[in-house]
């Protein structure tokens, strides 16, 4: 099972050291994120995990965390993030909107 | 400058034809800073050691003189969230390196949901995300067009550049030719002449 959030925590686990996980969702309990995907998404408790461990950024670089309101994606670089869209069901690339939030993992 | 197409690869219909623009960026204080690289293409490509990004880029004309070099281009390119402007003003974009490559591919059979195609999306990507990666394909690669940036302007949309050659042919001589004899004879003799550049040589 996948969606926006598993593939990108998927992704930066095998690069980084992620933190086990904030309030009560672990960080590597992919079922359970999927499970409970839209409770997730509408609390913008993807924002907050995130948060967690990340500090806000303005200018994007490869491998950070972009957020919106419902989703969560990975840069590639300055201009480009990939993220799993759940319609499509696989990995597309996005161009980086104003809107987006961009965060960097702290011990980057 | 030149266009040296290595191979004729493609003896079938099916052609991918991709370009890959370059354009060097240096730090204001004239140190190398980056070398931005885009693609014209629907996903990123990758042809083994660089990486290209997909924008909406387009570029007008492509003319060519005797010497197979064009004059000026004008590209237009989608200013991301203001990143290629930013990016512009924050270092020094004029005057640098730009590149233009075409890429001619014969895309690879591939089967996708059962069915086989003789010739696929080569989408081939090694990356967590969709790449097409060039290195392995049967591909001709030739250089478009190479020149500095002279100038830009930019919205919060479209960046506009303008390239031109780096004239290294100006420095060429005119070349000589022979005149039939129903030519006004005067202008067979200096036209005999080496011209360079709309002065006679003396010597």
């Amino acid at each position: 099972m996948k969606n926006c959030f598993t593939e990108a925590i998927a992704y930066l686990n095998k690069k980084y050291e992620l933190p086990e996980g904030w309030g009560k969702w672990k960080t590597l309990d992919r079922d359970v994120f999927v499970k409970n995907q839209n409770k997730f998404l509408a609390r913008q408790d993807h924002v907050k995990f995130f948060a967690s461990f990340c500090q806000k950024v303005t200018n994007a670089q490869a491998d950070d965390v972009v957020l919106w309101k419902s989703g969560v994606g990975i840069c590639i670089n300055q201009f480009c993030y990939w993220t799993f869209d759940h319609e499509e069901s696989a990995v597309v690339t996005r161009k980086i909107d104003k809107d987006c939030t961009l965060m960097r993992l702290k011990n980057v | 400058m030149s266009k040296t197409v290595s191979t004729n690869v493609r003896n079938d219909d099916a052609m991918g034809m991709i370009h890959l623009f370059e354009f060097d960026m240096y730090l204001l204080n004239g140190n190398f800073s980056e070398t931005l690289r885009f693609t014209d293409h629907d996903v990123f490509v990758y042809d083994g050691s660089n990486e290209y990004t997909p924008l909406t880029i387009t570029f007008d004309r492509l003319t060519e003189d005797f010497t197979m070099s064009s004059d000026t281009i004008n590209i237009s390119i989608d200013n991301v969230n203001e990143e290629l402007s930013t990016a512009a003003m924050a270092k020094e974009w004029r005057n640098n390196r730009a590149k233009i490559i075409r890429v001619l591919i014969t895309p690879p059979a591939e089967t996708i949901g059962g069915v086989a195609y003789e010739f696929g999306m080569s989408e081939n990507s090694s990356a967590a995300y969709p790449r097409l990666e060039i290195a392995s394909l049967t591909k001709d690669v030739y250089v478009l067009f190479e020149g500095v940036i002279d100038t830009f302007n930019a919205s919060t949309q479209i960046f506009n550049v303008s390239l031109t050659t780096k004239f290294t042919f100006w420095q060429k001589p005119f070349p000589t030719r022979t005149y039939n004899q129903n030519e006004f004879t005067s202008i067979v003799d200096s036209m005999n002449d080496s011209i360079y550049w709309g002065r006679q040589k003396t010597t």
